[in-house]
């Protein structure tokens, strides 16, 4: 059985319809691409399987359980996680206090400890410290530990939400647009930096992207949305030659310059 | 010596209030209009239990907590769920502020005493009690901002989806503070009635739920010392400037204004005082100091 | 069978000043996604307009109401220039916004009782006071007042916002003001009117409120009737707001008359409590989707 599994999925806000029966899966491992021109409704989907937004119609199946209606933060405790179009870390606090959070977004110690900082807490706090400095070792930002978030370039606090979300252990990971407002040198060092961090954690990816050297340089397989509904679905090769794509992004009259 | 006794036992029952509503507003970032009910709370609960049923000091400030706290879920369960607007809560504390002290008023129970209040409440609270009360208070809290469980409430207020996707309870959380926090002033409030040993609804209205918000609000958001420092500076000064007491709301509510204006995070904001600053000065003070003597003893050796 | 239609009388003159106000504060809330809470102090200042206008300068019933609604008006729209629209502007977090509100809540009503004195007065208006008699039962001139031009206050702004362009543009902005911008609508313009709207609905229905009960530095605090209603009716909906307001006004004298009079004001609280965990959208309100 496949580790995430859209069936027919539909999502729809009062007469718009964002999404139309996609169907979409992912196996343990998979590192796949999710494009399309901007309102195609990639963002969407990631949001229902996320549980921001409530799936209209269709399942979605997620490593042997219904993710439709469930909340969001039991869907995170469930391995899926992600990071944000617009970078969500917490700005005010320290970067390894933010991968902190992914770490121990349910308390594990209880109140009355926390405000006598029992022995058993200093333990804790001090686990997690040192924890959160692998996760940002992982991502190469480990000399950054004590800046505050909000300080570090845009690129660096890409990372850092990465980091964060690998901190909450998931078995799936969907990155919304990592490239976005990057120029061509970042691209290239992201395409390295996803390379590398997909073969070190061997987690299931999925990727949505507008830069499409990016898409086709890591992902295995891509698929294509436009307005809702599934384009085509294949290898980088396959999907960059389908005229159908290529009228959705470009246009159907310049197709004829193009060829 | 009374009176300076007096504005000291009133700044720590501010304290220990402000330390409640510090983790609310300050931390999480929930606004509230009525904690005073809270205090009220806390302070009927534990006068009465002190008075009738004999039961000691510190049992009856935690059982007046407790229940605080346990009063704060019936304006948590309803607005603190799911994506309802922050406006929810404010409506429903400022409306649960009222309720609390229309009811009180009218209560003709004997115990309650309806609108003329409770009196002859024995006197327990003294200097040192409300000091190791308050910084007993203090340390909890800073100790609660310090752990995973503040900083998943800072979480919560830059970024409340983002937590949620990270896996953190929103409603529990939100919850769980506001329970600390009535529960905070809810001691307070048993304080203040263990000292005035009497006390009538009307005490606890908008006025007194301004004046805590006031003292967040000037001290610092993500700060405990500046509340605590804040409170000091606004229980003390209306003492000493009493003159301008009839101006006071009014000069509050201008303070407000301008804070959120020109520095909203607060005089503290997201720092605790630190003498750090101080120290720095006094070494660059020193170093300067030897310098100038290495200079003099060169000239002279030049000569 | 009379006390009832008594009742029904009162609830309804009461309950079109609730309308009002919580209108009122739903226009600010609808396009802002904000709340107000200074919005009873405007009340407050529009009818102090009245109260001392009106004998000082012998103006007629009509133009005193009149006065209070522009009076408010300016004062809400002051309000919105120096204090919310910086802030907005700078970002502020929401937090920061309501305290702010908070603020001139509580500056603006203490400031004019040192000025003004705290006592309570009379409106003056004896023409209002006096009653009507309809068949059998007896109405203040007042409440008929208010009901009806309530209605026709309400009318008129249905009217502006579903009839005319500049009414498009406010609800425009009120589903989404970026986009609203980026189609051209000046959204700075559109914040003006509606809080100058949102200002004469308050000065009007506290020259109700003044003509029924008495004129007041604190008397803003009715004002968070008008909040709770526009919360019950779904919040950022206008025809919730004047529904609510009207069932608000309709339980309280009923429960007030048939029940007790002491526990009038929880009635407002009771059903928030009671409305927001059956319906937590409100009456008629619509879920808000985030955009993520």
């Amino acid at each position: 059985m496949a580790l995430l599994e859209l069936k027919d999925l539909s999502v729809h806000f009062g007469g718009v319809k964002a999404v139309q029966n996609v169907t979409f899966s992912m196996e343990e491992g998979d590192f796949k691409g999710l494009i399309g021109p901007n309102g195609a409704g990639k963002t969407t989907v990631f949001n229902a399987i996320t549980g921001v937004v409530k799936p209209t119609a269709g399942e979605i199946h997620f490593d042997g359980h219904l993710l439709n209606g469930m909340r969001p933060d039991k869907i995170a405790h469930l391995g899926i996680a992600r990071t944000f179009q617009n970078i969500r870390i917490y700005p005010k606090m320290k970067v390894h206090e933010n991968v902190a959070i992914g770490l121990n977004s349910v308390p594990s110690y209880n109140i009355l400890s926390a405000m006598l900082k029992t022995p058993n807490v200093r333990k804790k706090d001090k686990e997690t410290y040192e924890e959160s400095l692998k996760y940002l070792d992982e991502v190469g930002i480990l000399e950054y530990k004590d800046y505050e978030a909000g300080a570090l370039p845009y690129g660096l606090q890409r990372k850092l939400e990465i980091a964060r979300a690998l901190a909450t252990k998931p078995k799936l990971l969907f990155l919304d647009e990592p490239a976005a407002g990057m120029n061509t040198g970042e691209s290239v060092e992201l395409i390295s930096f996803l390379k590398k961090l997909h073969k070190d954690t061997g987690l299931a990816i999925v990727l949505i992207e507008h830069h499409l050297e990016v898409v086709m340089e890591v992902c295995k397989n891509v698929t294509v949305l436009n307005l809702g509904q599934t384009l085509a679905s294949g290898t980088p090769e396959e999907i960059q030659n389908n005229p159908k794509v290529i009228k959705a992004y470009i246009g159907e009259r310049r197709q004829k310059n193009v060829v | 010596m009374g009176y300076i006794e007096g504005i000291m036992i009133s700044t720590c029952i501010n304290i220990v209030c402000v330390c409640g509503l510090t983790l609310l507003t300050g931390y999480v970032g929930l606004f509230s209009m009525g904690h005073a009910c809270f205090v009220c709370i806390g302070a009927y609960v534990s006068a009465i239990l002190t008075k009738y049923f004999g039961i000691p000091y510190g049992l009856a400030l935690i059982l007046g907590g407790s229940v605080a706290a346990l009063s704060s879920i019936i304006i948590g369960y309803p607005t603190l769920r799911g994506k309802l607007s922050a406006d929810c809560f404010a409506i429903a504390t400022l409306g649960f502020s009222e309720a609390v002290r229309i009811i009180l008023s009218n209560i003709n129970h004997p115990y309650v005493g309806g609108a003329l209040g409770i009196s002859g409440i024995p006197h327990k609270t003294g200097l040192l009690q409300a000091i190791v009360i308050a910084i007993i208070s203090i340390f909890f809290i800073y100790n609660y901002t310090r752990s995973q469980h503040g900083k998943i409430a800072l979480a919560i207020r830059d970024h409340a989806d983002a937590s949620e996707l990270i896996g953190v309870n929103i409603f529990r959380e939100k919850l769980k503070v506001l329970m600390i926090s009535a529960f905070f002033c809810g001691v307070g409030g048993g304080m203040m009635a263990h000292y005035y040993t009497y006390m009538v609804p009307n005490t606890f209205g908008a006025v007194m739920s301004t004046n805590l918000l006031t003292a967040v609000v000037l001290g610092g958001i993500s700060s405990v010392t500046g509340p605590v420092l804040a409170s000091i500076v606004l229980t003390a000064t209306p003492e000493l400037l009493r003159f301008m007491s009839n101006w006071r709301l009014a000069i509050y509510g201008f303070v407000l204004i301008v804070m959120m204006r020109i520095r909203p995070e607060g005089l503290l904001g997201h720092k605790e005082l630190s003498l750090r600053p101080l120290l720095n000065l006094y070494h660059k003070l020193r170093s300067k100091k030897i310098n100038t003597t290495a200079n003099i003893s060169s000239k002279k050796g030049g000569n | 069978m009379r006390l009832f239609l008594q009742q029904l009388a009162t609830g309804i003159s009461i309950g079109s000043v609730y309308a009002l106000l919580a209108v009122g504060y739903a226009l600010v809330f609808s396009v802002f996604n904000f709340s107000n809470f200074g919005f009873g102090s405007i009340m407050m200042l529009g009818t102090f307009a009245a109260f001392y206008a009106i004998p000082l300068l012998k103006l007629p019933l009509a133009v005193g109401i009149i006065l209070a609604m522009i009076v408010a008006g300016i004062a809400s729209i002051i309000m919105e220039l120096t204090v919310y629209r910086p802030m907005r502007q700078k970002n502020a977090l929401k937090l920061y916004l309501m305290i702010a509100a908070l603020g001139m809540n509580t500056f603006i009503p203490n400031f004019c009782i040192q000025i003004f004195g705290g006592g309570v007065r009379a409106f003056p208006s004896e023409w209002a006071k006096s009653v009507m008699t309809i068949g059998s039962i007896a109405i203040p001139r007042a409440d008929i007042l208010a009901a009806v031009l309530s209605i026709i206050m309400l009318a008129l702004l249905w009217t502006f916002l579903y009839k005319t362009r500049i009414g498009l543009g406010i609800r425009a902005s009120s589903f989404d003001s970026n986009t609203a911008e980026l189609m051209g609508i000046n959204v700075n313009f559109v914040a003006v009117i509606i809080f100058m709207l949102s200002g004469a609905a308050a000065g009007l229905a506290g020259c109700f409120y003044g003509m029924k009960y008495s004129v007041y530095p604190n008397m803003g605090t009715v004002a968070m009737k008008g909040f709770v209603a526009s919360t019950v009716g779904g919040l950022g909906s206008l025809p919730g707001a004047v529904v609510s307001g009207l069932l608000l006004g309709l339980l309280e004298t009923m429960i007030s008359s048939y029940v007790s009079t002491t526990y009038r004001d929880l009635v407002a609280y009771g059903l928030l409590v009671i409305v927001l965990i059956f319906l937590p959208n409100g009456l008629l309100g619509k879920g808000i989707h985030d955009k993520l």
